[in-house]
């Protein structure tokens, strides 16, 4: 393995030390002095469908301000075959809405897309997709996706 | 009788000072008197052993073996009540007489039963409570077991703030349990305001008057007696060169909102420069503010009441224009009783009178909550052939305080600079917003480079503990938080001096963790570094049900109770209301952990802050 592991990346051994993508997100979810995960766990949460992000507009003015970057997270949910019910359209628009930044956007590898939710939302914003019978299972991270 | 040392009153450390308590505070008289003489033989080259001289063997039964010591105790939770009770020792002691000045805390059973001529310094807090250092006197006054004390001649000077309706209650109280045990007063109780100099400085003449009539002088000590040394303690001048009368004034270096947008607060970081100063504070103190009020606000008034700006008074603290004098010698954004009833009698508006009489506590506080001298006259004004002149308005309205907020930072961290941790005080009683006016002027009238007086208010009563390893759990909300940033930093200075800092925790409650979380990144990164081992936000407004500072407590109930195994100190900083709920958490935590009743609970709480494991920094 020696020469072959040196080439891979730095994700690679996270993934490799996660415990099957559980790492310590388990903590990271539960810890309320942040809005944001441990560093490992920005890379092992995109393979449950969520990327953690900043506000970039008020990076500077939160730093002078002593908070920590306005994170927010980014869900993808994988639609199998691109096609969704008029039902889940609704799930979706409602979880859009009160959880997320009131958008919905629709990827090219046929995805929703949310965006602006807080980590203490993801919980509920991710029961409600799977109650829609849709997923964030491997919508990001380096998974298959759909083909259009 | 080492008690009496302080860091201020000598010239050991804080450190020194605890080393010298626990290793020598068992010694008796006699073993005292011995050392004394050692170590004054060592210095001057003598034989180090000595015979016991006469005086010290005489000494040895103490300095009340004749009842001629004036003893001066105080309470208080800011340092006025010890600073008008070393005042005092300083004019007794020119007077020619022998005075002891000591915290109450000091004053256990067997002095007590033996206590002839005391004079008492202790102030209020919050609902009429007494500070900290009276409660076990308190208890043991009240209690079946109390001693008589027909022996006592004693007077008292209470210490309150008349915008609380319990005003004086703790001054009140101690009066009514000495007396209860057949004490005497030697002259009437002194009841101040917060603008206590004058009364406390002709109580302290009335005081050392009594002294010299009473008190015969004592012969010339020798010098090595514990007697002199005693008073010799007692009374070493503060070496605080400022203080409330004479504030330094600090230069303001930054004036930063730390709250972020959309936030329902409004607080500021405010960093001073002491350069020059030579002040010095520690973790755990407050900082005294002068704020004058604002311009604006001064011309409402003085068109409200129909006088003209530059209409002259004397007084007996000088002379001022109406502008100048409300500008900064009097009181307008916080209102008291005594201001409502005497601008209800000189304004002859009966239905003011009325009204306020008729409310309950509760509404009453509320009331002087939420408004200002403003709102108060222009709701209810001066009626019909009422005269309201600029000596009723001098008369009316207190004069002017400075404010206290705890430092938020360590000397040895930021060196000639104080920060402090501001929010803005909000009120709309008739439909116009008003802002209290220290932090109004701090947060946003004080710029760069302006000035504001400033004086330190020592808080012996909340500090680090001497012993590096001792784990701490700090509990606070709001801006709270200020004594912990301060704590932090000292820790984080001696993590890098000697290597070692204690395990520390941080519960903080605020609304929202997004824009609320005070010093978010500093207390992030210390977690980071291993230099806080936990960090637990109660953040209310995140989400359905609101959840407090004092929730934590009761979820982490068990790791609080393995933390207190370990000898853990904990500290509550924020508003008296939030204190009372964690102290009931905790009361909770007890009972459950340990299988006790809630009155076992509360006893093991109140054993925790007579061992100074429960330190409170409330208001």
């Amino acid at each position: 393995m020696g020469s072959s592991e040196r080439q891979l990346s730095a994700v690679e051994g996270i993934k490799l030390r996660s415990d099957y993508l559980r790492g310590t997100l388990l903590r990271s979810l539960a810890d309320t002095a942040t809005g944001a995960l441990a560093e490992d766990d920005t890379q092992l949460s995109k393979f449950h469908g969520f990327y953690q992000q900043d506000d970039r507009d008020h990076r500077e003015e939160r730093r002078k301000q002593k908070l920590e970057p306005d994170h927010q997270f980014m869900i993808r949910a994988r639609v199998p075959g691109g096609i969704c019910t008029p039902f889940q359209w609704l799930a979706m628009d409602d979880i859009a809405r009160r959880w997320a930044n009131g958008t919905i956007r629709l990827t090219t590898r046929q995805a929703f897309q949310l965006h602006g939710v807080i980590k203490r939302n993801l919980k509920s914003t991710i029961r409600g997709i799977n109650d829609s019978l849709l997923d964030t299972i491997a919508a990001c991270g380096d998974v298959n996706r759909n083909v259009m | 009788m080492f008690e009496a040392l302080k860091a201020n009153n000598s010239p050991f450390t804080e450190l020194q000072i605890q080393q010298l308590q626990t290793g020598l505070g068992g010694l008796d008289a006699v073993q005292s008197a011995w050392l004394s003489g050692f170590i004054a033989g060592r210095l001057t080259g003598q034989s180090a052993v000595l015979p016991l001289p006469e005086a010290v063997a005489g000494a040895a039964q103490g300095p009340d073996r004749k009842g001629k010591t004036l003893h001066v105790f105080f309470a208080s939770q800011t340092g006025n009540g010890e600073e008008i009770a070393r005042e005092l020792g300083k004019e007794a002691e020119r007077a020619g007489l022998a005075v002891e000045v000591q915290s109450l805390s000091a004053l256990r059973p067997p002095v007590l039963k033996k206590l002839e001529h005391a004079a008492f310094v202790i102030s209020t807090h919050g609902e009429g409570d007494p500070p900290d250092d009276a409660l076990d006197l308190f208890e043991y006054l009240a209690s079946p077991r109390a001693a008589r004390l027909e022996q006592l001649r004693f007077r008292v000077l209470a210490l309150g703030d008349r915008s609380y309706s319990q005003f004086c209650a703790a001054g009140r109280k101690l009066e009514n349990l000495l007396l209860a045990q057949g004490a005497g007063t030697f002259a009437e109780r002194i009841e101040c305001d917060i603008d206590f100099q004058p009364a406390a400085t002709a109580w302290t003449t009335e005081v050392v008057r009594y002294g010299q009539q009473n008190l015969a002088p004592e012969e010339s000590p020798t010098p090595a007696s514990p007697l002199s040394v005693a008073s010799h303690l007692s009374v070493v001048p503060q070496v605080a060169r400022w203080n409330r009368a004479r504030p330094f004034a600090a230069t303001v270096e930054r004036v930063q909102k730390i709250t972020g947008l959309e936030s329902p607060k409004d607080v500021y970081h405010v960093e001073l420069s002491l350069q020059g100063s030579g002040l010095e504070y520690h973790p755990g103190d407050a900082l005294g503010v002068w704020a004058p009020n604002p311009h604006g606000l001064v011309d409402e008034v003085l068109n409200d009441l129909h006088v003209d700006a530059g209409e002259e008074i004397t007084l007996a603290d000088g002379h001022h224009t109406a502008h100048e004098l409300l500008t900064r010698h009097r009181e307008l954004t916080r209102l008291s009783a005594d201001t409502i009833r005497d601008y209800a009698l000189v304004a002859k508006n009966a239905d003011l009178l009325s009204h306020f009489e008729e409310m309950d506590e509760a509404d009453r506080r509320g009331f002087l909550e939420q408004r200002q001298f403003v709102d108060l006259v222009q709701e209810f004004p001066a009626r019909q052939g009422a005269h309201l002149g600029l000596e009723d308005v001098a008369r009316i309205l207190r004069p002017l305080a400075p404010r206290s907020y705890s430092i938020a930072s360590s000397p040895a961290s930021v060196a000639e600079e104080v920060h402090l941790t501001v929010a803005t005080l909000f009120s709309n009683a008739i439909g116009t917003p008003r802002r209290g006016v220290a932090s109004d002027f701090l947060n946003h009238r004080l710029q760069a480079g302006d000035e504001v007086g400033v004086f330190v208010e020592p808080n012996r009563r909340f500090r680090l503990p001497a012993d590096r390893k001792i784990p701490l759990i700090f509990i606070g909300a709001g801006t709270g938080i200020a004594p912990y940033r301060a704590f932090q930093q000292q820790l984080e200075a001696q993590k890098e001096a000697v290597g070692e800092s204690p395990a520390t925790w941080l519960i903080f409650g605020n609304p929202h963790l997004r824009t609320d979380f005070l010093y978010q990144r500093e207390w992030l990164d210390w977690r980071q570094r291993g230099l806080v081992a936990r960090i637990d936000g109660a953040f209310s407004r995140d989400q359905a049900e609101k959840r407090y500072v004092q929730h934590v407590v009761r979820e982490q109930a068990e790791r609080i109770g393995r933390w207190l195994d370990k000898e853990a100190r904990i500290y509550i900083c924020g508003s008296l209301a939030m204190g009372h709920a964690v102290e009931q958490a905790l009361c909770d935590v007890l009972a459950q952990r340990r299988g006790w009743s809630a009155e076992q609970a509360a006893a093991g709480l109140s054993e925790l802050r007579r061992q100074g494991r429960l330190l409170k920094d409330l208001y």
